[in-house]
């Protein structure tokens, strides 16, 4: 197996851990579609994420496959269509406060090293 | 989730994907752009679909499957690329697998197929295992009761003897059909129901010769009463006795033993009334040959039969084949008795050593073909490891392809051991004594498992060696459109590959060579002569015929076939179940050259016939001192015997045996005279004894059968019904069997030794062809590889004789070395073959030379085309290319 075909998986397992509570995170205001999803991502963090809707998707069956967001085609109230809209199961709303513990502990974790000044002070 | 559901995944995620790509894109227009741009814009946002679809399988864990998939549709579009290699690949799989397929058809149904019976796995069998070490010593009615009545751990029980020649009439056409005494409790006991009719009743199993009644097969109901209903309540007379037929079998049950389809079942008290009684009429002497049962609850094999011998009380008989010193032996009912399962084992145990070999031919072949295939695709394997491919991915790939043409081979493989079966099952289909055999040979899972894993084996075999050398070429030379190639570097796995071909197809070529040699020797018969002879035999015995009644038939037979025209002269011959000729069958006795003598340690074993006189003049059997038997030797003149070379050497080793006596149980006999031995020369079996009395001065009655040989001038088979109608004139009654030519009946004995051989051949023919090919493409591929340094050999000034030599040195350096390896190979593996060579020993020079000049041939021709083919190289041409 070559060197970066490694590198890229690697990116990958980091990026989806982080997508998956984003998506969870997103989905506790209410039902959404994989489009809106994206878009309120991107949109809260002012653009500050660059990612392709497309890697939305795989970590959204992902996320179904482990029971953690339910999936349905609903006609949308805005426009005339049928969109497949997630929603927040209840092991999912269990999962959301894991991760969520999870990515504080790691962020003070990494603060820790990153400025300890600010600790002592 | 289920692979079909995967599809209605993918079009749910394919309209996801539509749906949300098109909000976007109606966004953008909103925004303000354009609809092309829209467009685009709303694509780049997405990212690469097919990446997304792939992550999205990987996320359904699909990823495998989709690999999987991928790469049977590479490995077909390779394999449809190149049609011809595909072909041939296929082709000789298949002939591999198929034969294994067959040869294993017969070893499922002969040894693993379960009894199609209920609770086949708690059902045994028990046999009275005689001092000789065979199965078949048998039971005494008594015996059976003893066991019956006190043995705890049979939850039933019931005695068999199976009778292959009992004689039916049926309006004018009388038979003879294979029948079984069993037990009145016989068919609840194996959980058969007749499927007209019904099973014997408890009371018509308790009374010798009360209840005449019996169980037809379907097989017979079927053809010789055309499914007719009415068959139930008819009467039929079996060896002379009217029997009623109360029931039909279903269709899948032939009886507990396989090859031995029964055609009638009758109660065991109807043995003595059918004739199988002892002299007294009863049936106390041991006869019946085992005992079914099935094991009572928390009972095993061994517990039930420690239990047996511990009860058991063997009967004095006054049979000597049939000792009181005998064993009980329990064994799992299977298919076939431990007697002819040692000796079927021995015969599978040759034809699949035969085919695996033949089939490990085929495996080197083709790997030595895709090796070569390896090195001309590397390119492509360097494009593909480049791009990124993963060194596991590519070996899997190039896997898949040849696991692609294992089962495709394994597929055809199947289709042609149907036809392999058929010709094997056609050579089983009918014994020397004509009694037909039959074999449950239909197709089941074990034959399809062991087909799928003979293609899985031989695909990971020929496969897996060339896919790990395509990773260990350098990249960036192969990238450069064939960089020049060592042969003498990288061709030695396929040198090696070539030389085992060679040499394990030598190995198959001598034994179908010895094999050929030793059918040929049995057929022409050894020191008799089977051509224009006719065999058949008569059973008097079954009419209830007394002594006088025999006698008188067995004269005015010989008298009537004397007259008739076209019969040279008649012989006839006495003597248990022996053909008339066999040198294995005969009457067990016991000689001795002291008179009086009954001690076993004094006496001989030998096997007795007794033979009417001109019985050695007909046969064309040589006396080699004093002579045959004459008209004089009858009742009441001195009592007379012949033996053969081996019994007069073993009795008399100095001088001659003519004009000593010898005793047999007590009565004296004078020899006068010595007959070659009937047995080819073997190096397993030693000399029989067989001595030889005078017709006229034994006891006829109880010899039971009259075996008649009858020479004729010209074909025997057409004077065979002309010899039936003159034997019907004398007496209409009597019934006829076995009556075939002699030659024919030679070769039904030896059926196992006519087999081997056309099996063998067939083999040794294909491995043939298969190493001639091999060793065609190995040295082709090796001149293409070296048409630069044949061209520069030739600017050089190399003549094309001295390229042809070189091309056709290299083909014999590996012919030699594998036929050097492969004649040791022979020397040692065709031991194994012994018991099959008669007047051949294994290590026949005449064979292995033949052979290996036959081999050297075959490699020579091979040889031929690619050395004319590297002779007729341009070298402006060669050299240019490069």
């Amino acid at each position: 197996m070559s060197s970066m075909e490694k590198h890229a998986q690697q990116r990958v397992g980091l990026l989806q851990g982080t997508l998956d509570m984003l998506i969870l995170r997103t989905l506790l205001h209410g039902p959404a579609h994989g489009h809106q999803i994206g878009k309120h991502i991107q949109g809260t963090t002012n653009e500050f994420l660059q990612m392709q809707h497309g890697s939305l998707y795989p970590a959204l069956h992902r996320l179904e496959k482990r029971g953690w967001v339910s999936a349905k085609w609903e006609t949308a109230p805005d426009r005339n269509r049928e969109f497949k809209y997630y929603r927040l199961t209840d092991t999912g709303r269990k999962q959301l406060v894991v991760e969520e513990s999870q990515w504080k502990q790691m962020a003070e974790a990494v603060a820790r090293v990153m400025w300890p000044a600010a600790e002592e002070n | 989730m289920r692979w079909w559901q995967f599809r209605r995944r993918d079009a749910d995620l394919e309209r996801e994907l539509r749906s949300d790509l098109e909000l976007e894109e109606e966004e953008q227009r909103e925004n303000g752009l354009s609809a092309d741009e829209a467009r685009y814009a709303a694509r780049r946002a997405f990212g690469n679909k097919a990446l997304i679809k792939e992550q999205a399988h990987e996320a359904w864990g699909y990823a495998a499957l989709d690999h999987l998939v991928m790469d049977v549709r590479y490995a077909l579009r390779q394999l449809r690329r190149s049609p011809g290699f595909s072909a041939v690949a296929v082709l000789m799989l298949a002939l591999g697998i198929g034969a294994n397929c067959t040869v294993f058809s017969f070893v499922d149904a002969l040894f693993l197929k379960p009894l199609a019976v209920a609770h086949s796995e708690r059902l045994v069998r028990i046999y009275a295992k005689g001092p000789a070490g065979h199965y078949g010593a048998g039971f005494s009615y008594p015996e059976f009761k003893l066991l019956r009545d006190r043995a705890s751990s049979y939850a039933a029980l019931s005695i068999e003897a199976e009778r292959p020649q009992l004689h039916l009439v049926l309006g004018d056409d009388s038979m003879e059909v294979r029948g079984e005494f069993v037990s009145g409790n016989y068919f609840t006991l194996l959980g058969v129901e007749p499927h007209l009719g019904r099973s014997f009743l408890p009371e018509e199993d308790m009374v010798p010769g009360r209840n005449g009644v019996v169980v037809i097969s379907d097989l017979l109901w079927k053809t010789r009463f055309n499914r007719d209903p009415a068959v139930l309540g008819r009467v039929i007379p079996i060896n002379s006795i009217p029997f009623k037929v109360i029931g039909v079998a279903p269709p899948d049950f032939y009886g507990d033993l396989a090859g031995l389809p029964v055609e009638v079942w009758i109660p065991s008290m109807m043995y003595g009334a059918a004739g199988y009684g002892c002299d007294d009429g009863t049936f106390n002497c041991s006869l019946f040959e085992s005992m079914v049962g099935v094991l009572a609850p928390g009972y095993s094999g061994s517990r039930a039969q420690a239990e047996a011998a511990s009860i058991m009380v063997w009967s004095a008989t006054d049979w000597p084949e049939r000792p009181s010193r005998r064993q009980i032996a329990l064994c799992a009912a299977s298919r076939e008795s431990p007697d002819s399962q040692a000796d079927d084992a021995a015969q599978f145990r040759l034809l699949a050593s035969a085919t695996a070999v033949l089939l490990l031919i085929a495996c080197a072949n083709l790997g030595g073909l895709l090796l070569a295939r390896g090195l001309a695709r590397r390119k492509e394997i360097a494009v593909r490891l480049s791009i990124g491919a993963g060194g596991s991915r590519i070996v899997r790939q190039l896997l898949t392809e040849s696991l692609m043409l294992a089962f495709l081979g394994g597929i055809f493989g199947l289709m042609l051991s149907m036809v392999g079966k058929k010709f094997l099952s056609d050579f089983y289909a009918t014994d020397s004594e004509g009694f037909h055999h039959l074999y449950d040979l239909g197709l089941d899972w074990r034959v399809l498992l062991y087909s799928m894993a003979l293609s899985l084996i031989a695909g990971v075999v020929f496969g897996l060696v060339p896919a790990l050398r395509a990773l260990r070429h350098d990249l960036i030379t192969d990238l450069k459109d064939g960089g020049p190639l060592e042969p003498h570097t990288k061709g030695w796995l396929r040198s090696v590959l070539i030389t085992g071909q060679i040499a394990l197809s030598m190995i198959l070529v001598i034994a179908s060579g010895l094999l050929i040699r030793s059918a040929s020797e049995v057929r022409k018969g050894t020191n008799f002569d089977p051509k224009n002879l006719l065999v058949l035999r008569l059973r008097p015995e079954l009419l209830k015929y007394t002594q006088p009644q025999m006698e008188a038939l067995a004269h005015r037979v010989d008298e009537r076939l004397r007259g008739t025209p076209g019969v040279q002269s008649v012989a006839f011959m006495q003597g248990g179940e022996g053909l008339i000729w066999n040198w294995q069958n005969g009457r067990d006795a016991e000689v001795s050259a002291i008179p009086g003598s009954r001690l076993e340690t004094a006496g001989l074993q030998v096997l007795k016939q007794n033979v009417s006189s001109v019985f050695f003049e007909t046969l064309k059997i040589p006396i080699l001192g004093g002579r045959e038997f004459n008209e004089q030797d009858r009742a009441g003149s001195p009592r007379v015997a012949i033996v053969n070379e081996a019994l007069a050497q073993r009795m008399w080793p100095a001088g001659s045996a003519v004009g000593h006596n010898l005793y047999v149980n007590g009565q004296s006999y004078q020899v006068i005279g010595v007959c070659a031995n009937l047995q080819p020369e073997s190096s397993v079996y030693s000399p029989e004894l067989h001595l030889y009395l005078s017709y006229w001065q034994s006891n006829a009655t109880r010899e039971g059968d009259v075996r008649l040989a009858i020479r004729v001038f010209g074909n025997p088979l057409t004077s065979l019904r002309m010899v039936r109608r003159a034997i019907q004139s004398v007496d209409p009654n009597v019934p006829v069997g076995e009556d075939m030519p002699l030659s024919e009946q030679v070769s039904l004995e030896y059926m196992p030794i006519l087999l081997a051989p056309s099996v063998m051949s067939f083999c040794g023919l294909l491995a043939l062809c298969l190493t001639a090919m091999g060793l065609y493409s190995v040295l082709a591929f090796a001149v293409r590889m070296r048409s630069r340094e044949i061209g520069i050999r030739m600017a050089l000034g190399a003549r094309r004789q001295d390229i042809l030599g070189l091309v056709v040195a290299e083909g014999a350096k590996l012919a030699v070395t594998g036929t050097a390896a492969g004649a040791v190979a022979a020397l040692i593996s065709t031991r194994l073959l012994a018991g099959l060579l008669y007047g051949v020993r294994t290590s026949d020079p005449a064979t292995y030379i033949g052979v290996t000049v036959l081999l050297l041939l075959v490699a020579l021709t091979a040889s031929g085309l690619p050395a004319s083919h590297a002779a007729s190289i341009d070298p402006m041409q060669a050299l240019r290319n490069e």
